[in-house]
């Protein structure tokens, strides 16, 4: 009988996947970035109430939410041609859905997708900011984007770090439906090559290892960049002067007031 | 020097102030008293403009504004002619107590960091803070942070220096730590404008060179300490200093 499930496989296919993790990061960094930028914009628009703007922009998240993002993807790739078809006839253009690299569609629908969701936490994480610093901001001479870089974003940052991380690896794991648009991404790839051989089981353990171990190396990042992001609340109990050792920020150690004492060599 | 004319302040339709002159030399201390609501706090914030007057001009040192309209080009440079301490501090809690200072000397006036950094360094020493430069605001007693409040406010060296109740959020064993640094600043730079809000009365009576009693966005009474503390004729002046009195007597 042929091998049930054959284990070197599952190892010896990773490297052959891995070629492909650039366009699963790729479309995730710009996905995020995008979507954390669309969502900033969404979230003044809505802290600022500024009107039909954010009568839209309430309809567009209450769509992105109430539809699966494997739908959202399908729209994005038959919707796109549509559109261009119909400028090309109203403005006697002539763009070509050809020349757009069907990468642009996936990065679009996960873009806006991520837009909706992290405009509600940021927004949230916006209005925590103490409206007592930014009088004090102000009273320096800041003016309003001097306030939003300096205090507002640094501050909203801590705030949001943990729900946006979660929509990080959330995103991560959802680019395996780039497929959808025909972007040959790790799982892709993983179906391309279990399409050839017929090790279905196998390509997608694989492939879980990746993601899995993905999640946990960011998972352990976004660790790294809260503790320091959060050592101005943490100084005190840290019994930190100065926050120069760079150990007092790496989760892996873990008596950290040993270090300030100097009870660890340096 | 500080010149309001015609002010007219609403917030919403209650009006705190109406056609409202004040004039305050250039090097004097004037200390503003008044009960809950007078709207001692929104003079001051209107003199930075944390709050748009609705009407009147505002002139300090060379420069004025003139309500309601204004640039916001113009609105910051004009709040950069005074510096505000607040009663709750509002320092930059995730900065240091070094970056608390430099924060507007790089941000505001573009100061290189070395540069700013000697000013700050010079605030804090005045303040007694040096210890402490570079503790985040959460490793601060109350004392200490408004102190750093105190040194953010002078290292931007305007000319008018405005505190709205500086010590009434502390409790009373800070008080008089703060209260004597805010002694020090003003003796130590005698051309400097101060206007202070305050209910530490026996401290305003040792400072101030002038002594604003304040109510219903009214000027009730204004005259040196020893006039407006010993020798009042006001009635309103006189119940509000009883009340005061006795109770400052009941906290010692
Ligand atoms: N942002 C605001 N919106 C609406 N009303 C306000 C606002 N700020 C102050 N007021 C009102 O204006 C009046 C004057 O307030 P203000 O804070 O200037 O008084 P104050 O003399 O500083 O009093 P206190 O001693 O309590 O600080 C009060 O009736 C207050 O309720
Ligand atoms: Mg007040």
């Amino acid at each position: 009988m042929e091998k049930l499930i054959d284990f070197k496989l599952v190892f010896t296919e990773i490297p052959k996947l891995l070629e492909y993790l650039p366009t699963t990061l790729l479309i995730t960094f710009v996905s995020m970035i995008i979507g954390l930028i669309i969502g900033l914009l969404l979230a003044v628009i809505k802290i600022n109430k500024i009107p039909v703007l954010s009568q839209i922009a309430a309809v567009f998240v209450s769509f992105i939410r109430g539809t699966p993002i494997i739908v959202q993807l399908y729209l994005t790739y038959y919707g796109i041609p549509i559109v261009l078809k119909y400028i090309n006839y109203y403005q006697h253009t002539n763009l070509s859905v050809n020349a757009i690299p069907s990468l642009a569609f996936v990065l679009l629908a996960f873009a806006l997708n991520e837009s909706a969701y992290n405009s509600e936490n940021i927004r949230a994480a916006l209005l925590s900011v103490d409206k007592g610093e930014i009088e004090a901001a102000r009273s320096l001479g800041m003016n309003q984007w001097q306030v939003l870089k300096r205090v507002t974003i640094p501050f909203a940052t801590v705030v949001a770090l943990p729900t946006l991380g979660n929509a990080f690896i959330g995103l991560m794991k959802n680019t395996s439906l780039a497929f959808v648009a025909s972007v040959v991404d790790l799982t892709a790839e993983g179906q391309i090559i279990a399409g050839s051989n017929y090790r279905y089981f196998e390509i997608y353990l694989s492939l879980s290892i990746i993601y899995w171990i993905l999640t946990i190396i960011t998972e352990r990042i976004l660790k790294v960049l809260e503790n320091r992001l959060t050592i101005f609340e943490r100084a005190a109990e840290l019994g930190l002067d100065t926050v120069q050792d760079s150990r007092l920020f790496n989760p892996f150690v873990r008596n950290k007031k040993s270090i300030v004492s100097g009870e660890v060599a340096r | 020097m500080i010149k309001i004319e015609n002010l007219t302040k609403k917030y919403n339709r209650q009006t705190i102030f109406q056609d409202f002159n004040l004039e305050i030399a250039t090097g004097e201390v004037v200390g503003i008293i008044g009960p809950s609501g007078a709207g001692k706090s929104t003079l001051l914030r209107c003199l930075n403009l944390l709050e748009l007057p609705d009407e009147g001009k505002i002139t300090i040192g060379d420069d004025t504004y003139v309500a309601p309209k204004v640039s916001v080009k113009d609105k910051i440079q004009f709040r950069q002619n005074s510096s505000m301490v607040f009663q709750q501090f509002n320092l930059f809690r995730q900065k240091n107590v070094l970056d608390n200072v430099t924060e507007g000397l790089i941000t505001v006036k573009h100061l290189k960091r070395t540069e700013a950094e000697k000013i700050a360094k010079d605030e804090i020493e005045n303040v007694n803070l040096t210890e402490h430069i570079n503790k985040y605001p959460s490793q601060l007693s109350g004392g200490q942070k408004q102190r750093v409040g105190i040194a953010r406010a002078l290292a931007m060296h305007a000319n008018t220096l405005l505190l709205d109740e500086p010590t009434s959020a502390l409790d009373t064993e800070l008080v008089d730590e703060v209260l004597s640094t805010i002694k020090e600043v003003i003796e130590k730079n005698e051309d400097q404008t101060v206007v202070i809000i305050s209910h530490e009365l026996s401290f305003i009576q040792d400072v101030a060179t002038r002594v604003i009693f304040f109510d219903d966005g009214k000027i009730i009474e204004d005259g040196t300490p020893d006039q407006v503390f010993n020798n009042s004729k006001n009635e309103r002046t006189k119940q509000f200093l009883q009340r005061y009195n006795r109770k400052s007597l009941v906290t010692k």
